[in-house]
């Protein structure tokens, strides 16, 4: 009688373990936490920075002495758009402006306008930003395609021929990690939790797909670097984000097949340049204090 | 009928292996929570980024100040390039990261924190917006 028990016991127990690791698994592979996570925390993001738009920001209309909360200018919204696309600082100062700004290491992101129709349905008016990657692909996890929202309703002004016109619209902001977004975000966290040793290693693996043909990376000045990301089939379309060295301690390097590089050493100038393959592409950024503290950017 | 040695022996083996099977169960869910559930870290991170980006969108003079006392937790914090890093350590040593979109200036104050059992962040906007971590 106590063999039977202790058998069933043991039957219980080992099935119970099974069960819970098949369970685990189907979770794993069907519901990943983190999808949850992000999009509440993008969503968040959103909001924050849909608020920093419409309420005190360079696309608002302002008079001398007032500045009108909610209602954007057509033309800035324009201007703003041309700065994403370059890495020059300096052209007309819009690279600048929209990094002190509004620019987020953590996501990239698209603003747009919209106004109703006399038909009933929303026409986009205006629009900037730096979404440009096709995140369906399927080099990408589950969580890497998540986006976060925010709208509010506005008023766009513009300047017609008999005055200012002011249209009743909507504006939308959605934000995403995209591969640019992570590798500025995760070199710079790694830079700054090595230099206030938060961590003795750490390690984070970037995918990235056959849409980027080629990557730039430069150091614009001791603790700021440029990356850019070229679209395939199309190498005049092009991203571009800072990321930061916190320290001059820590230090930076490239490193793929062919050799290993001092990112130091790369400027606007005579950037690090790399062609990639037409699949599922990978960086993995590899933070380590051991000896000194260290950045290596790996291409696989 | 009486138990055997042998039965004995295995009455033993079994409520060690269970009690093995549920103390190891309760060890993986809760570093799971700290993992993706519990983490004070991310949410500390996010919010202080938040309240930095919000600040800058601010018209009006204003005072905004963050609070975090929660006991058995050590914080070491750090703001500086557009990140807020947090590191909180409690049973488990978390570290997370968050941006925020404007710089603040820092003044009376410092732009890091460390072994904090608790923290405030002030943040005044008048018109730039000043931060300062207290301990």
């Amino acid at each position: 009688m106590t063999r039977v028990i202790l058998s069933l016991i043991l039957i219980l127990i080992f099935g119970f373990a099974f069960l819970t690791g098949m369970g685990l698994g189907v979770m794993d592979k069907y519901l990943d936490l983190r999808v949850t996570s992000y999009t509440i925390d993008s969503s968040r993001h959103a909001i924050n920075l849909m608020h920093l738009f419409l309420t005190n920001s360079l696309l608002l209309e302002n008079s001398p002495n007032e500045i009108q909360k909610l209602v954007l200018s057509s033309g800035r919204i324009g201007e703003y758009n041309s700065g994403w696309f370059t890495d020059q600082e300096d052209i007309l100062g819009y690279r600048m402006k929209l990094s002190d700004c509004c620019e987020l290491l953590e996501y990239d992101y698209n603003f747009s306008t919209s106004v109703r129709t006399e038909s009933g349905s929303w026409s986009k008016t205006a629009e900037f930003g730096n979404l440009v990657f096709d995140m369906e692909s399927m080099c990408y996890m589950d969580y890497q395609r998540m986006k976060g929202y925010a709208e509010m309703p506005i008023v766009v002004w513009s300047k017609g021929n008999n005055g200012n016109i002011y249209t009743p619209a909507i504006a939308n902001l959605t934000l995403m990690k995209t591969p640019l977004s992570e590798l500025a975000f995760w070199i710079s966290q790694s830079s700054l939790r090595l230099n206030e040793k938060y961590d003795q290693s750490l390690i984070k693996e970037i995918r990235f797909g056959p849409e980027v043909e080629k990557i730039r990376i430069y150091k614009a000045t001791p603790a700021r670097g440029i990356i850019c990301m070229f679209k395939r089939n199309s190498l005049h379309d092009k991203i571009c984000k800072q990321f930061y060295n916190s320290s001059a301690e820590v230090k930076m390097s490239i490193s793929d097949s062919s050799g290993s590089w001092d990112i130091s050493t790369f400027t606007q100038a005579s950037p690090f340049e790399k062609f990639l393959p037409n699949n599922c592409n990978n960086i993995t950024v590899d933070a380590d204090i051991n000896r000194v503290p260290q950045i290596m950017l790996r291409f696989s | 009928m009486s138990d055997t040695p042998f039965d004995i022996l295995m009455i033993v083996i079994a409520t060690i292996l269970a009690m093995m099977a549920v103390i190891f169960t309760v060890w993986a869910a809760e570093e799971q929570m700290y993992q993706f559930g519990i983490r004070p870290s991310e949410s500390t991170a996010s919010d202080m980024a938040g309240l930095i980006t919000i600040a800058q969108g601010l018209t009006t003079e204003t005072i905004l100040k963050y609070g975090n006392i929660t006991s058995g937790i050590t914080y070491n914090i750090t703001v500086m390039n557009k990140l807020v890093c947090v590191s909180a350590r409690a049973r488990y040593t978390i570290t997370d990261c968050s941006s925020y979109a404007h710089e603040p200036l820092w003044g009376g104050g410092t732009h890091k924190i460390t072994d904090a059992i608790g923290f405030n962040l002030v943040i005044e906007k008048k018109p730039e917006v000043w931060a300062r971590l207290v301990q």
